[in-house]
């Protein structure tokens, strides 16, 4: 491994946009710069099972790059409602049933690492980080600009069927409708916003959102 | 042409005449530098946009040209534009070699130092070996009833093939097209040539529910094409190698469940190479129990690269995850396995 050679940042993600995001949060809270010249995809409307069996292939991929690069993994999945996760919500509403069933995501990565990579965080080869955002990549998004914003709802639109579920009648605006105006009221693209929020002061962001604070360790942790 | 034996399906049923390549290197050719690569009875070739794809397919058609013009003339004509190299890397040598099923092989290289070498022989022509990119518009032109025809490279010749298939002596595998052809395509009852004026003539089909037969270009261009792989397929005399560029174009992914098994048993059955590029996971699915016939085509440093979907699973320990969980097809997305576009920058530092 060449130690004067940037690291290698290898991102597991939906898309390009999610990509810049975490890079860019990587980049800073590490300072440093990154040679990031593989993209890793789950399609979008993928199952979590298939979202946890790529990153374990990843993990499995990069572990034989290890001997000639310096490597750090972010492996990004929405939370998306699921149980167990240590920065997780408590919902003042019962969760419709399609929620309800759904797996412990981020248990189930630590898991995976653990069994992968051995127990002991400290010992592995490669530096890995969790972003899991609860619920979704737009709460952080939102979060970061606007940290002290009341709530945030759960769901992706007020349109998606499991927020109408949820609410028992029209709902209000939820994460990608409010991401939406935002960016309108800014004037911006959601490129650009994406790239002001991972711009943003991140301590008071990390302090609302233990899901964004526990990546933002993940990435402090990085060798 | 090899010499053929007279079979039902069009092909050779003598396994003595058998020559399926099995392997295959590229030297010095468009976007290859030095590229070789397994293949099977039917391969699915996978990678980016520009990646080399396409060159893949065109340089069997350039090899076979060169066999042919080195060993019918028995000397030396050959010159860079019959051979187009790459353009970055000023290497000395450029050629290929086949190897066959039956164990036979062919090597043509050229070089400043060592000369022109050709060994072997390869028994096609290559205006036998057309690279199809199929325009659904060709298929369902109006066409001139020829005998010898044969399906050309941008689907043009497909009314005649079918017209010669339907009224010489070969309705069998006319029925046999049309047969495939309704499987597919359900609304499709009943697959004829309708007499334009004198000699000409144009493909129709009845649907079912209507009273009267539509004609071929008020088809989809999805079932235009699905009519024109099978033609191309069934022939009676088909392209040694048939080489198909976009096969998933126009084609509902649940159909990839058929086509893909048909073309790999014709392919195995009469010991030629069927190449198609796809960019549709959904095919990629359908190997999932022949991984080697899937090769991907990738582009580093501006030279193309091959490799099979078997070879990229290596160290990838693909094994320790349910394969219902990531089908090939989600695989080859992920990146896992390369074969996907380079980055797109989205940065917007000010």
């Amino acid at each position: 491994m060449r130690s004067d050679m940037p690291k290698h940042l290898y991102i597991l993600c939906e898309g390009e946009l999610d990509e810049m995001f975490y890079e860019r949060l990587a980049e800073r809270v590490t300072g440093q710069i990154f040679q990031s010249d593989q993209e890793f995809r789950v399609r979008r409307g993928s199952n979590w099972k298939t979202a946890l069996a790529a990153a374990k292939l990843l993990i499995n991929r990069v572990r034989h790059w290890q001997s000639k690069q310096d490597i750090a993994v972010i492996i990004a999945v929405d939370n998306d409602r699921a149980p167990g996760h240590p920065g997780g919500n408590t919902y003042p509403r019962p969760l419709p049933k399609p929620d309800l069933k759904k797996q412990p995501r981020y248990p189930q990565l630590v898991s995976m690492l653990e069994n992968t990579l051995g127990q002991d965080r400290l010992q592995w080869p490669i530096g890995v980080a969790l972003a899991v955002p609860v619920e979704m990549i737009e709460s952080w998004v939102l979060t970061l600009l606007n940290p002290g914003l009341d709530e945030l709802p759960l769901y992706s639109e007020a349109s998606s069927p499991l927020a109408k579920l949820y609410y028992g009648m029209t709902p209000p605006p939820q994460l990608k409708d409010l991401r939406d105006a935002e960016a309108k009221s800014r004037g911006m693209s959601l490129d650009e916003l994406f790239w002001e929020a991972a711009e943003a002061d991140l301590a008071p962001a990390a302090a609302v959102s233990h899901s964004l604070s526990l990546f933002l360790a993940d990435l402090k942790g990085w060798k | 042409m090899p010499p053929r034996a007279s079979s039902l399906q069009g092909y050779s049923e003598d396994s003595s005449l058998l020559s399926m390549i099995t392997r295959i290197r590229i030297q010095n050719y468009r976007s290859f530098v030095d590229a070789e690569v397994k293949l099977r009875p039917f391969s699915l070739v996978v990678g980016a946009n520009c990646s080399g794809k396409s060159n893949f397919l065109r340089f069997f058609v350039d090899a076979i040209y060169q066999a042919e013009h080195l060993f019918s003339s028995n000397q030396i004509l050959v010159q860079h534009n019959d051979w187009p190299t790459h353009q970055n890397y000023m290497l000395d040598n450029f050629g290929f070699e086949f190897n066959f099923s039956n164990s036979t092989s062919v090597t043509c290289l050229h070089g400043q130092e060592k000369g022109h070498y050709l060994k072997g022989k390869i028994p096609w022509k290559s205006k036998d070996v057309p690279v199809f990119s199929i325009d659904p518009f060709k298929v369902s032109d109006i066409e001139i009833a020829t005998p010898n025809a044969t399906v050309h490279g941008d689907g043009s010749g497909t009314a005649q093939v079918l017209d010669i298939l339907k009224n010489g002596d070969r309705e069998d595998l006319f029925d046999k097209i049309e047969g495939h052809f309704k499987r597919y395509v359900v609304e499709v009852e009943k697959l004829s040539l309708r007499t334009v004026e004198k000699g000409k003539k144009q493909i129709q089909v009845r649907e079912l529910g209507l009273k009267f037969p539509v004609s071929a270009a008020e088809l989809s261009e999805g079932t235009r094409l699905v009519l024109c792989i099978l033609t191309i397929l069934h022939q009676e005399n088909p392209p040694p190698i048939i080489l198909l560029e976009d096969i998933d174009r126009g084609l509902h992914p649940r159909l990839f469940e058929y086509v893909a098994p048909m073309m790999k048993d014709i392919a195995e059955r009469h010991g030629i190479n069927i190449l198609a590029t796809t960019h549709n996971p959904y095919l990629v699915d359908c190997f999932k129990d022949e991984k080697e016939a899937v090769i991907i085509v990738e582009k580093k440093d501006g030279a193309s690269t091959l490799s099979t979907l078997a070879d990229r699973l290596e160290g990838l320990n693909y094994d320790s995850v349910d394969p219902d969980d990531m089908p090939l097809g989600n695989l080859w997305f992920s990146g896992l396995v390369g074969g996907v576009p380079a980055k797109i920058n989205r940065r917007h530092e000010k």
